[in-house]
């Protein structure tokens, strides 16, 4: 169930909320549920609440910075069940696990799986509010950084297979006489072949054309990026 | 042969005519070529034997002489004249003459051989054509002739069979061709029939008949008589010629006849009835063989008048004399029993009848049968004699007998005694079976039909009932019935035959002999009662209450060195109840009556007894108070009893308050949970609530609506604290009346979360509504957490199913209501099924095991009852019932 402000809102004020973050919340108690919805609403947080992990795996996520408050014993699928479904289904939201006193066991395995923090009941609302906003500030970098290793990649992928070759053993930091030798070129080749790739990479130096490489995990020994 | 010799004649005069002609334009035209002797002589020749084709010899013969003439005149120097004077001319002549006769002959002859062989081949012709009719004619007769023809060679093999033969037995001429002829016989007659056919073989010419059944293809039989002869064919082969002609009908008639003949001698026999014909007027007399045994005469002597005299008995023998001599005079029919006396001194009853026949010449014949009925008349007069001793003997026991046909409806059979124990005349039309049944009273007649079906279903054979008729006047009859189920081969009940035995007699006697029994008990009862009374002892006290008199019972306690005393002085109770001791004396001092005293002293031994006491104030004839007289009771083992009973009570809620306050130590942390919860909201919305009212502007709506929910989250909390202290508080037994199901959600709510932490899914099936019960809320609870918990417990194990518990309620038939709370745990041992709810018993490691016996005292102190069942698939059901509430029941 998503508790939302009463107020009635226009599809565009919706359109604009989607593009800002939100805070999952799934507690089976609709008492917590309620006023944890109010806590972050009345901070400004978009939110959307449900029951039970279930009813928020059968909604589409909304692709923005968000992050899950999650209680860690839940009814039925419980809340490290769900993080392993999440995990499972490639979803990287951030998870705080609430948890209550003596789940010293089950919070390990929580951190183990990935959990951005962990509050124990009772706890202070403001450590919520700042956990949330760490988790969404995270969240939002990551899905940055996504997108630029999204963008190196798909100019990686204008790359010729020769050039690409080259670029692993330029990124492992071999000179243009070495790779010649290691790939049977003639030198003048290589270099044709290495000003190509920094075209195409749209590489302003050396350095930065590594780093890029760095970022999409190319190097030698190992393996070379699926396409 | 005219009509011949008139053709050869015109044939002849033809010939001559044209052979002459012929003969004149040769000799014109050989003779201006004047062609010499021998080229004419061969033209000539030519001529003639062109001509002798025509066939006349005789006109041949008169055209060589002609042309001899004609040869020797103009070509024979000298010309023109009938002479010859070369000799070689003559010769010529001569040889033309007989070549040309010989020549002329040969032809003649040849033509008439070659019309001999045309005249044959034409006669031949016509013969065979005749032939071939008479053939078609008789194949005609023979295929359609309705008898059926065979033609078998020496070896059996059918050379020829007609249509109808072919199609008597089922086949087509040419199936049965070049097959044997045996086929169409059975098998077992197939001896036969090459016997027959070897003696035709060996008596050639001769015919032979025999009867013999044939077998047609479709297997059916047909019996035939058939006609054979062997004959010799012109290659000198045998062949038999067999004519057949079904006799199907005629045997099965005979057969039929022959049949209905042993019938009719067995139905005599059987019947006792012999047949006999009378010829009057001639004094013929024909009997048949049953008649001749009933009679008692050998087959072989003859019938006559004298012997059937002889036979009837002395008595009736005017009797049969008369009525025979009528039936012959007036020519009619006749019809009469008498008796037989047979030499062994044996009486016969015979039945005859007869009837008259004239036959052509106005000659009367009677035909007739006699019939031995002896055996009828005895079991007629037995019948008579059985039926009249069984109408008495139903008339003399109130025993009705019936028959009731299930299928009809109907009875099949009634005893007059029927009739008149349901009140009716047994020849009263109105007293149909509807009318009978309509006198059952409607209470035992619905009875009946639940009877009977208990009676199909169970396969009762014997039913054994009571049931009481009403009679209009009022009258009450009792009946007791036995009735047999005749069933039919379905093994349904068709029939049912029984008796009503009027018990309206015995019924009372025994009612009266039940009353004076009870009356018997009540007056043993309050002999009883005196005998009990007399163990309380009596007392009198004087004007002063000093006790004065007692009544010497050697067991009474107390009773020795009482006299002098005031009865407070022999109570020991005296500083523990001063005011009961203050209010009875006031009544003494105001000369008041006074009942059911209590108070504790001691015995003889001086062990401390109670008393119970009531007196009331006597006076004298002046009406002055003299004291007061009374009775006085040991009631001190009652006392016991009741004090005994009320510390059990104690303990027992004690007991039940220190495991419930245990079970709500197990609990704590749920509970702590459940009140947790609600106070986190609280303050987290207190939390949003300052937030809200920090906004510039202050959202005023949003720290409203933060502050109802906090109202809301503290109510909850503060609920479950109240249902905690309702169930820790140590509070004795208040009994209300209740709604089962909310005592159920009251307890739920403190254990959901342990559910939840135990991975147990809850199901709850609550009947909506349900009548209140009367009972204790808390220990009710007390009994529905345990359960829960036990259930939580038993499913601790279980990992390769669901946990699930549910708790259902619902009304129970008692009347009352029912809780079952089940699990899908691991269950109980069968054997531990009753030691459950034994104290102490526990199949937990770290159970105290007073928690069902508790629950079961709790349960039962409530009236109802605790029970477990292990369920079919798994885990178990614990449930109880508890009585419904009545008003007015305290």
């Amino acid at each position: 169930m998503i508790e939302r402000p009463k107020s009635p809102q226009s599809a565009a004020a919706a359109e604009q909320q989607l593009k800002e973050p939100v805070v999952f919340i799934i507690d089976d108690d609709l008492s917590v549920r309620r006023a944890l919805t109010n806590l972050f609403e009345s901070v400004g947080l978009h939110v959307a609440a449900f029951g039970s992990a279930p009813e928020m795996l059968q909604q589409r996520l909304p692709d923005v910075a968000s992050c899950l408050v999650l209680d860690i014993r839940l009814p039925g699928l419980s809340g490290l069940d769900l993080q392993t479904e999440l995990a499972k289904v490639n979803i990287h939201i951030p998870i705080i696990f609430i948890t209550g006193h003596g789940d010293i066991p089950m919070t390990v395995r929580a951190m183990k799986g990935g959990a951005v923090d962990f509050l124990t009941k009772p706890f202070r609302d403001q450590d919520l509010l700042d956990a949330v906003v760490k988790a969404i500030e995270q969240d939002r970098r990551r899905r940055e950084v996504a997108k630029a290793v999204a963008g190196l990649k798909s100019l990686f992928e204008t790359l010729t297979p020769r050039e690409r070759e080259v670029l692993a053993l330029v990124a492992a930091g071999l000179m243009n006489k070495q790779i010649a030798a290691e790939l049977g070129l003639a030198e003048i080749t290589v270099k044709i072949h290495r000003g190509h790739i920094m075209r195409k990479m749209g590489a302003r130096s050396l350095a930065d054309l590594i780093r890029m490489a760095e970022s999409l995990g190319i190097g030698r020994g190992k393996p070379m990026p699926t396409t | 042969m005219t009509p011949y010799q008139t053709t050869n004649f015109s044939g002849f005069a033809l010939q001559l005519g044209v052979g002459l002609a012929a003969l004149a334009l040769m000799t014109m035209a050989l003779f201006s070529l004047h062609a010499d002797l021998a080229p004419s002589a061969f033209a000539y020749l030519v001529v003639i034997v062109l001509l002798a084709l025509m066939g006349s010899f005789a006109a041949s013969a008169l055209l060589s002489i002609a042309a001899v003439g004609a040869l020797n005149y103009f070509f024979t120097p000298p010309v023109f004249q009938l002479r010859v004077d070369a000799a070689q001319d003559i010769v010529l002549l001569a040889a033309f003459f007989l070549t040309s006769v010989i020549v002329t002959r040969l032809i003649k002859n040849a033509r008439a051989h070659e019309e001999a062989a045309l005249d044959a081949v034409a006669r031949l012709r016509r013969t065979e054509a005749e032939l071939r009719d008479h053939e078609k004619e008789w194949r005609e007769v023979f295929e359609h002739n309705p008898v059926m023809y065979f033609m078998v060679d020496a070896d059996g093999i059918v050379l020829n069979v007609n249509t109808f033969g072919a199609t008597q037995l089922g086949y087509a001429p040419a199936e049965l061709t070049g097959q044997s002829v045996l086929n169409v016989f059975l098998e077992e007659d197939r001896q036969f029939v090459r016997k027959c056919v070897a003696v035709c073989l060996n008596t050639v010419g001769k015919s032979h008949t025999w009867e013999v059944r044939k077998i047609r293809k479709d297997g059916s039989l047909l019996w035939v008589r058939e006609n054979a002869k062997a004959m010799p064919r012109a290659d000198g082969k045998l062949v038999i010629l067999i004519a057949c002609e079904d006799i199907t009908e005629r045997r099965q008639a005979e057969n039929a006849l022959r049949q209905s003949e042993a019938y009719l001698a067995q139905a005599q026999e059987l019947s006792r009835t012999g047949s006999f014909g009378w010829s009057p007027s001639r004094g013929e007399i024909v009997w048949s063989k049953e008649t001749f045994r009933i009679f008692g005469y050998d087959a072989a002597t003859k019938p006559s008048n004298r012997l059937v005299f002889e036979r009837v008995h002395p008595e009736d023998r005017d009797a049969v004399r008369r009525i025979i001599a009528q039936a012959a005079r007036e020519r009619k029919d006749y019809d009469h029993e008498y008796r037989l006396l047979l030499p062994d001194g044996s009486v016969k009853h015979v039945h005859s009848l007869a009837r008259a026949v004239a036959n052509g010449d106005d000659h009367l014949e009677f035909l007739g049968a006699i019939t031995d009925v002896t055996e009828i008349r005895q079991t007629e007069r037995n019948l008579r004699r059985s039926e009249a001793y069984l109408a008495e003997a139903q008339r003399l026991s109130h025993t009705a007998s019936w028959a009731w046909d299930m299928i009809r409806g109907d009875f099949t059979h009634t005893s007059a005694e029927l009739y008149r124990l349901f009140g009716f005349d047994p020849d009263d039309p109105a007293a149909t079976a509807s009318a009978i049944q309509a006198r059952v009273v409607p209470e035992d007649f619905r009875m009946f039909g639940e009877m009977l079906r208990r009676a199909v279903r169970e396969k009762i054979m014997r039913l054994d009932f009571n049931f009481r008729i009403a009679l209009p006047d009022g009258t009450i009859k009792h009946v007791h019935s036995v009735a047999d189920a005749i069933l039919d081969r379905t093994g349904w009940i068709v029939e049912l035959v029984g008796t009503h035995m009027d018990v309206t007699e015995q019924y009372h006697a025994r009612e009266k002999l039940e009353k004076a029994l009870d009356a018997l008990r009540e007056s043993e009862q309050r002999f009883r009662d005196y005998a009990e009374t007399a163990s309380d002892w009596l007392w009198e006290t004087g004007a002063d209450h000093r006790f004065t008199r007692y009544s010497e019972h050697t067991e009474v306690p107390g009773a020795i060195g009482v006299m002098g005393h005031f009865r407070w002085d022999i109570a020991s109770d005296l500083a523990a109840e001063p005011d009961k001791w203050q209010q009875h004396r006031a009544t003494l001092d105001a000369h008041l009556p006074f009942r059911d005293l209590e108070y504790r002293t001691t015995n003889r031994e001086g062990a401390p007894i109670y008393v119970r006491t009531s007196g009331k104030p006597f006076f004298d004839v002046d009406g002055n108070f003299r004291g007061y007289r009374g009775v006085s009771t040991d009631v001190t083992a009652m006392i016991r009893a009741e004090q005994a009973e009320q510390a059990l009570l104690k303990a027992k809620a004690e007991l039940a308050h220190v495991t419930r306050v245990t079970t709500l130590g197990e609990l704590t942390a749920s509970i702590a949970h459940e009140i947790n919860q609600p106070l986190a909201a609280v303050v987290t919305n207190a939390e949003a609530c300052l937030s809200w009212l920090d906004r510039t502007p202050p959202d005023l709506g949003a720290a409203r609506r933060s502050v109802e929910w906090i109202v809301d989250d503290g109510n909850r909390a503060g609920e479950v604290i109240r249902r905690v202290r309702a169930l820790a508080k140590k509070t004795t037994i208040e009994k209300a009346p209740l709604d089962i199901n909310v005592v159920v959600t009251d307890v739920m709510a403190l254990v959901a979360r342990e559910l939840t932490s135990h991975d147990v899914v809850l199901r709850m099936a609550l009947a909506p509504t349900l009548p209140p019960i009367f009972g204790d809320r808390v220990q009710l609870q007390q009994v529905i957490i345990n359960l829960v918990m036990n259930g939580i417990e038993a499913m601790q194990t279980i990992t390769d199913r669901r946990r699930e518990l549910l708790i259902a309620s619902g009304e129970d038939d008692a009347p009352g209501i029912t809780v079952a709370v089940t699990d899908s745990g691991i269950g109980i041992a069968d054997h531990d099924t009753e030691r459950l709810f034994n104290p102490f018993f526990t199949t937990k490691p770290g159970g105290m095991g007073m928690g069902l016996s508790i629950c079961r005292s709790i349960v039962e102190a409530h009236g109802g009852r605790l029970s477990v069942a292990c369920n079919a698939g798994t885990g178990t059901t614990f449930r109880f019932t508890l009585p419904l509430h009545r008003e007015g029941a305290s």
